[in-house]
């Protein structure tokens, strides 16, 4: 027997999940809760196999409700549930330990198939939600391969360092670049940030060593 | 701004002080013109007494000399030994009042050369006087002949000697009242140096404490026209700040009132729309359930897939009004997923650097943060033709959030785009919400040069607090 507990604000979502799992022989809602701190509580006193958490709810939410449950010592999985199919949720789910993330859309469709995956060991994912990680996979391969000169610099901030290190002042490097002076200040206040310099001297210096000026 | 000015305070010093000085520098000088004349006058007395009176003296005994010597001449000639008795009972009287005369130049002269003088003069009148006594005495003795060559040899080298000693002591007395007089004009000169020098420090000391409190007193003014100025700038961009608020607030309606529309307009396309076909296919697969069911099973079909169609509209519209991501797990999460949406649907590159930032700020703040965000790239997707868009957003030691949006599109003129009359409410937002939560934004753009946007917010006054 699967025990399960299930934490969502809105009771129609949570009677909707309850209705579909009573279906299954060897699943069992064992308890539901209607915000963070109520499903802490209640987690911690019923031990479920499988705990099913909204992320948008109030008193804690999702995210938070899952991490204060891992802390206190849960044991059991963490399935994510949620309206959005974002990526940054899906991110913070997965670094906080939920083995899978469902979306609100296709509970009926798969929320079976979810809590036996997680169950067994293996992660879920909603179809779409596969989709959105394996894109992003993707694009942080491509990322990797393309490299700057400058490490953190952007192309604005360089043109700039360089025309500082080849001794011009703001207001001419404003002219140089049809910049206001406020701007050029922005950008040599951000190039002092990043590179942890604010002299002139030591951009100089810092300037001529990565070979933007040439002496 | 602390501005310690007190002239009257010091004005007050300065004319005490120069005022002291005057009074005492009159002060001097009254003294000074009195000791001169004191002296002066005492100078003059002494001309006028003492040297007129010793040569008034000398002039008596000079004439009482002349007088003895014809009493003396008298003496030899006449033979009458009763009138001899008389002659010189009248020899004595005279003698006794030249002594008395002589006792009056002990009283006047102090001087010791000028004693010196009269002593040897009076040593010469005893000579002659003693020569007188020799010759009387001689008469009486019945030495005739002796007497008159005595009266002529001793009696009158003695009062020739007497003669050229009066004679010395008059020229002497001259010689003093020259003196003096030198000494007074002397002393004129003295008068007159130091009543220029009274009177040119008086007018130095006029001039400076004029200068110095004429000068105060300017800088006075001064003060107070330029505080008046700063007055009236303060005023000056105190009514400007308040037009610009009222302008956003009338802007802020004016886009919440778009909202409301948008969101109308939106509500009855998506979900209204949806629901009216979803509701007429499960009408029409109630209609032909029992008559057709595979043509309800049609009509349920097409009713689900407007209904999801509905669904993912309702949820782009209810994140579109409100981020949940925002609230879930804040800005950073929120922007990043802005973006990560942005690329998904323009396919323009992003190229990301964020900032970690430790701890959430305040609801406004993230949200008007997110929301000039979500304009910027607006903004990009809308106009700017761009390929490539450079996000980043840093925090710098001093606790200042920044931001920057740069893309490589077509650009615009900044002064007619955001400020001109071809002004477009998107950028204008950033700016006044930049502003709203205490922010400088600078907008950097030129036509064919793509845009910049950078944004300075210090992250204090945006801290939630604890």
């Amino acid at each position: 027997m699967i025990s399960v507990v299930i934490a969502d604000d809105h009771h129609v979502v949570r009677e909707g999940i309850a209705l579909v799992l009573q279906q299954e022989g060897d699943i069992k809602v064992v308890g539901q809760a209607s915000n963070g701190e109520e499903a802490v509580t209640m987690i911690m006193q019923l031990n479920p196999d499988i705990t099913i958490l909204d992320i948008s709810m109030p008193k804690l939410n999702g995210i938070q409700t899952a991490q204060k449950l891992i802390r206190d010592g849960f044991k059991g999985k963490i399935l994510m549930l949620t309206q959005y199919d974002k990526e940054e949720y899906v991110r913070e789910a997965i670094q906080t330990g939920a083995s899978g993330y469902l979306l609100k859309d296709s509970i009926k469709d798969d929320v079976i198939t979810a809590i036996r995956k997680i169950i067994s060991g293996e992660t879920f994912f909603s179809p779409s939600i596969s989709k959105l990680l394996v894109d992003e996979y993707f694009q942080q391969l491509k990322r990797k391969t393309s490299s700057k000169s400058i490490p953190d610099l952007t192309p604005r901030e360089t043109e700039v360092l360089q025309l500082i290190a080849e001794g011009y002042s703001t207001k001419q490097i404003a002219d140089k670049l049809y910049l206001s002076a406020r701007t050029v200040d922005f950008h040599r206040a951000n190039i002092s940030q990043k590179l942890g310099i604010h002299d002139i001297a030591g951009l100089t210096k810092y300037a001529i060593r990565h070979g933007l000026v040439k002496i | 701004m602390k501005w310690k000015f007190r002239p009257f305070k010091n004005v007050k010093v300065v004319l005490a002080v120069g005022f002291g000085l005057l009074i005492i520098l009159m002060a001097i000088s009254a003294i000074s013109i009195v000791i001169i004349a004191s002296e002066v006058q005492n100078d003059t007395a002494l001309i006028q007494d003492n040297y007129a009176q010793s040569v008034r003296i000398i002039g008596h005994v000079q004439t009482d000399v002349v007088y003895l010597r014809l009493l003396v001449r008298d003496v030899i000639f006449f033979e009458d030994a009763k009138q001899r008795e008389t002659l010189r009972s009248q020899i004595d009287s005279v003698m006794n009042e030249i002594a008395d005369q002589f006792d009056k130049t002990r009283r006047i002269v102090v001087q010791p050369e000028e004693k010196q003088s009269y002593q040897a003069y009076i040593a010469a009148f005893d000579q002659f006087a003693d020569a007188i006594h020799k010759v009387v005495d001689t008469v009486e003795a019945g030495k005739h002949e002796e007497a008159v060559s005595l009266y002529q040899t001793t009696m009158l080298q003695s009062r020739q000697r007497l003669d050229e000693i009066s004679n010395r002591l008059v020229i002497a007395n001259l010689h003093a009242s020259a003196v003096t007089r030198d000494h007074i004009d002397s002393l004129e000169t003295e008068f007159l140096q130091i009543g220029v020098g009274i009177v040119a420090l008086s007018i130095i000391i006029s001039v400076l404490i004029y200068y110095y409190v004429s000068r105060t007193f300017w800088i006075y003014v001064e003060n107070i026209k330029s505080a008046e100025e700063q007055k009236e700038n303060l005023l000056h961009l105190l009514q400007e700040r308040q037009k610009k608020i009222e302008q956003l607030v009338v802007n802020m309606s004016s886009i919440e009132e778009d909202q409301r529309k948008r969101f109308a307009q939106e509500l009855h396309d998506a979900i209204g729309h949806g629901l009216t076909v979803a509701k007429f296919h499960v009408d029409s697969a109630k209609a032909e359930l029992d008559r057709n069911p595979a043509q309800a099973r049609d009509h349920l079909e097409k009713s689900l897939s407007t209904i999801q169609e509905s669904l993912t509209e309702t949820k782009r519209i209810s994140y579109d009004m409100r981020p949940m991501l925002l609230d879930d797990l804040g800005l950073v999460a929120a922007v990043k997923q802005l973006i990560t949406d942005f690329e998904r649907r323009t396919g323009i590159k992003v190229q990301k650097d964020f900032a970690i930032l430790s701890g959430r700020l305040k609801s406004i703040a993230e949200i008007t943060i997110y929301r000039i965000v979500q304009e910027a790239f607006s903004n990009i997707e809308k106009h700017s033709n761009a390929k490539k868009v450079l996000f980043q957003m840093l925090v710098r030691d001093e606790g200042v959030l920044v931001l920057s949006i740069t893309d490589d599109g077509k650009g615009f003129d900044v002064g007619d785009v955001v400020m001109g009359k071809n002004s477009r409410l998107g950028l204008r937002n950033i700016l006044e919400r930049g502003e709203l939560i205490g922010g400088t934004v600078l907008i950097e753009s030129r036509p064919g040069q793509g845009c910049e946007i950078n944004i300075e917010m210090p992250i204090q006054t945006m801290k939630e607090n604890e």
